[in-house]
């Protein structure tokens, strides 16, 4: 096939959706442009307008709003499924019909993620979908509006037939990644290639600021990536090194999947509102307390943009229906009261060893999702840096600059916040540097397009590779005592930072297996450990090896015998992590698959 | 631009097609119903009815050379006759609908709303003007539907409608100032996301200018003392506004084109 006309990419966000392209080939020698796509979308019924970006919420409307045409796309006059800005609405008004946030469901390993179970908790006439199904159906929408905008009748120019580079956290795990392009495949793109969405706000400052990079960036730094978007945060970290005389980008670690973002924050603030105002005689219904949510929203935005600098910040509700005015409820919120709860309540200072607090906070979590138990981003910031494990020492990364990334990162005294706390932890002298960049929304998708063009060679690119250790459980070889659980070990398969297009065979051990039966094998990760290499034994690894799932296989051949094996992990091409059983006395390969039905 | 060439090539196909099969038709016809004639009366029994009558001999003898260019001529002409046909009526069609697709603004947005109304056309090109009122009043509905849309979105991001409808001088103005803030910062948003207005004029206000020769009249308006020939020297009082982009919605034909925001009904 010969090179295509773009390089896609798309960045299937939390609560919002981005697509970047690139031309395949470049006319000149200069990196070209990166474009933002403008995607056609319901935004109200009857209605369909362009925005650079799709709200990733679905609304599956009943029989009787959708008849008539009323939610009609270009391409599809009978769409009875709205996509994008209608639905984020409608998200606040029936959600039961409304599907939010299904990127989070794809890594919640206590759902299964094949069942159709989204909207949670949706009535009885509602037709469900999957996470997976879910992932697939923005991506579908996605492909369609860019034909519809970009292809025409030129079935070469479709978005199935150009390169595409999509984003996922960087900390999914294997599972969560596979999960994702099989979303893909659903949705018609059989062919998509993973990156990490800190990596990629990385790149999109590359390709900003052009050549100046290597000016702001020097030798054998570190560089934070601190991305809070509007339901998740992640972390990851870039050493800055010298080859022959070019600087090497490496990521050396990545973060562990958060729930927490900007959405908290309002909400948090909302709340607070809500019981001051409930202290004098007011109480809100849910319509008001949305609309009180934006006015939190606003204020927070205001307040934290640093443009300006007052004592209190004006809320105010408007009254339903026609008597507008005579029902407008207005609170001033002093700015003390914003400080108070999303400073101390987001972003406390607080020492490097401080581990974030594992106790489940109420007005935080929603039934269904694990929101993370402690929504101080600070404390987990600190033991992403900290309590890492290198040669059996635990020390301290301590950044030199950092780039921040996200809708929440777009104020500037939350940068600031955020710069201070790190200088506290900082053991070198002198205030850590900000990666300048622009546009925290659009980074992502920015970001993929150009690394599209960095692996064709027309850029830099990040050195990363697997984003955990990968291990799985054998049982210890010590005689079985009744009544107690055999000890389990756990041995490296894949390490950590194993590259793309790399097979790692683990020969230390080989495992007869009987033929004809399914075999499960106990799946684990961790981002703590870094350093084992392939073929290690972790004997004691409970707090520092997590769970993840199950793998499983049903070995063909004449059942009842049994065959000898060993393990093979494939880190491929497009960023997923293959694991294959292969037969040690012919060259038979059984391909081990991750279960992705609920966890116990 | 190159929705026209695609929509008259389509077209011209279609055309020639129909009149193919309509050309078929009439000849076939002609064709069966000559050989009918024949059937039942032979070409002898004529030739014998002639023969008993001199003047018709004589008649008959003169246009033999006329009988004989009509039997070898006729299916050749019907065939030109039908071409010449397609190719005038293809010309009416394709004027008509540059001229439908002209008004409507040729855009991504009315990509949708052209090309059925062009397809519908198509299919009825036996008789064209009925086809085309529709496809006007269609587009009638649309534009009442373009006029009210942006008075839409601000309703549904602003509340803007409500606030018109409000009788002011029944509140307090530190009240009606609590909801105007919401109001303008909901506004001034949408506003600038669907039309991203900028100054005509990027100059702060004050400040002397030249208005050069072959100024745009709509863009430029000029005050005061008006004398002689451009260029004309004077002091910026207002920036003015234009529309930054400008991306029509599209807007489906179906529904009420008179509504601005829905009544809200909550179901308990």
């Amino acid at each position: 096939m010969d090179q295509p006309a773009y390089i896609i990419g798309i960045d299937l966000g939390t609560t919002n959706s981005v697509v970047a392209y690139t031309p395949g080939v470049p006319e000149t020698d200069q990196t070209p442009e990166v474009r933002v796509l403008e995607i056609a979308q319901v935004t109200a019924a009857h209605t369909i307008e362009k925005q650079p970006g799709l709200p990733s919420f679905i609304y599956l409307p009943g029989h009787a709003e959708a008849g008539d045409g009323a939610f009609a796309l270009p391409w599809d006059p009978d769409n009875r499924v709205v996509i994008g800005e209608y639905a984020r609405i409608r998200a606040a008004e029936a959600p039961q019909r409304v599907i939010a946030s299904s990127k989070s469901w794809l890594c919640n390993t206590s759902v299964d993620r094949n069942a159709a179970i989204l909207p949670w908790e949706a009535a009885d006439d509602v037709k469900k979908l999957s996470p997976v199904a879910a992932s697939s159906a923005l991506l579908a929408y996605l492909r369609q509006a860019w034909n519809y905008e970009m292809a025409g009748d030129n079935s070469a120019l479709r978005m199935e037939n150009q390169e595409i580079y999509l984003t996922v956290p960087a900390s999914f795990d294997a599972v969560a990644r596979e999960l994702t392009v099989q979303a893909a495949q659903q949705a018609g793109l059989p062919r998509v290639t993973l990156l990490e969405e800190p990596q990629a706000a990385f790149y999109s400052w590359i390709d900003v600021s052009g050549e100046n990079w290597r000016k702001a960036v020097e030798k054998d730094e570190l560089v934070l990536i601190c991305d809070i978007g509007g339901g998740t945060t992640d972390f990851s970290l870039i050493r800055v090194s010298e080859e022959q005389g070019e600087l090497v980008l490496d990521r050396i670690a990545v973060g562990e999947h958060l729930l927490v973002g900007g959405d908290n924050m309002d909400l948090a603030l909302a709340y607070h509102v809500a019981a001051k105002m409930a202290e004098s005689g007011t109480r809100l219904d849910s319509w008001q307390m949305r609309g009180l949510v934006h006015a939190c929203r606003s204020a927070k935005e205001g307040a934290f943009s640093g443009s300006q600098d007052r004592d209190t910040w004006p809320v105010t509700i408007l009254g339903r229906g026609s008597s507008l005015i005579g029902n407008t409820l207005k609170m001033d919120l002093p700015a003390e009261d914003i400080s108070r709860v999303i400073i101390d309540g987001f972003f406390p200072k607080c020492p490097e060893n401080e581990f974030p607090r594992t106790q489940r906070r109420t007005g935080l979590r929603e039934a269904g999702l694990v929101y993370a138990a402690d929504p101080a981003v600070t404390r987990h910031m600190a033991a992403f840096l900290t309590g890492r494990d290198r040669g059996q020492q635990e020390t301290t990364a301590a950044p030199d600059a950092v780039l921040f990334n996200g809708g929440v990162m777009k104020s500037r005294l939350l940068r600031e916040r955020v710069r201070d706390v790190l200088d506290s932890w900082s053991h070198s002298s002198g205030r850590i540097r900000e990666i300048n960049t622009e546009n925290y929304d659009l980074a992502v998708a920015r970001g993929a397009a150009y690394y599209g063009q960095a692996r064709h060679g027309r850029g830099i690119r990040i050195r990363a590779g697997l984003n955990k250790s990968y291990y799985i459980g054998v049982a210890a070889a010590m005689p079985a005592v009744p009544g107690m659980p055999q000890p389990v070990k756990a041995l490296c398969v894949a390490p950590f930072g194993m590259e793309e297009g790399t097979v790692a065979r683990i020969t230390e051990k080989e495992f007869v297996l009987v033929v004809g039966e399914p075999v499960v094998f106990e799946f684990f990760g961790s981002v703590r450990r870094q350093d084992d290499p392939a073929g290690a034994v972790v004997e004691d690894w409970h707090d520092q090896i997590e769970e993840i799932t199950t793998l499983e296989t049903t070995l063909d051949g004449e059942p009842g015998t049994t065959v000898g094996v060993t393990l093979e992990a494939a880190a491929t091409e497009i960023g997923t992590l293959e694991l294959w059983c292969v037969s040690v006395e012919d060259q038979r390969r059984w391909k081990l698959e991750f279960n992705v039905r609920q966890q116990d | 631009m190159n929705l026209i060439p695609s929509l008259s090539r389509s077209s011209l196909l279609r055309l020639f097609l129909v009149n193919l099969i309509f050309g078929c038709l009439i000849g076939a016809g002609i064709w069966f119903a000559s050989r009918e004639v024949f059937a039942t009366v032979s070409f002898a029994d004529i030739l014998e009815v002639i023969s008993q009558d001199p003047d018709m001999q004589s008649w008959v003898q003169k246009n033999t050379r006329g009988f004989d260019l009509i039997q070898t001529w006729f299916y050749p002409a019907l065939a030109g006759l039908m071409l010449l046909m397609t190719l005038i009526q293809w010309m009416l069609l394709r004027g008509g609908f540059k001229r439908v697709i002209r008004k409507s603004g040729i855009d991504a947005a009315s990509r949708k709303t052209a090309k059925p109304a062009a397809a519908k056309k198509k299919e009825k090109q036996e008789d064209e003007k009925p086809a085309r009122e529709p496809a006007g009043r269609e587009q009638k509905e649309e534009s009442k539907r373009y006029y009210l849309h942006l008075i839409s979105v601000l309703q549904r991001q602003g509340r803007l409608m409500d606030f018109f409808h409000e009788d002011l001088s029944a509140f307090q103005d530190a009240q009606i100032g609590a909801a105007v803030r919401s109001i303008h910062e909901n506004c001034a948003g949408a506003v600038k996301k669907t039309i991203a207005p900028a100054a005509v004029i990027d100059k702060p206000e004050g400040r002397e200018i030249s208005v050069p020769a072959g100024f745009d009249p709509a863009a430029i308006k000029l005050t005061g003392n008006v004398t002689g020939e451009p260029p004309f020297n004077g002091v910026l009082r207002h920036r003015g506004w234009k529309a930054g982009r400008l991306e029509l919605p599209v807007l489906s034909a179906s529904g009420d084109p008179l509504i601005i925001a829905p009544a809200e009904v909550e179901i308990q």
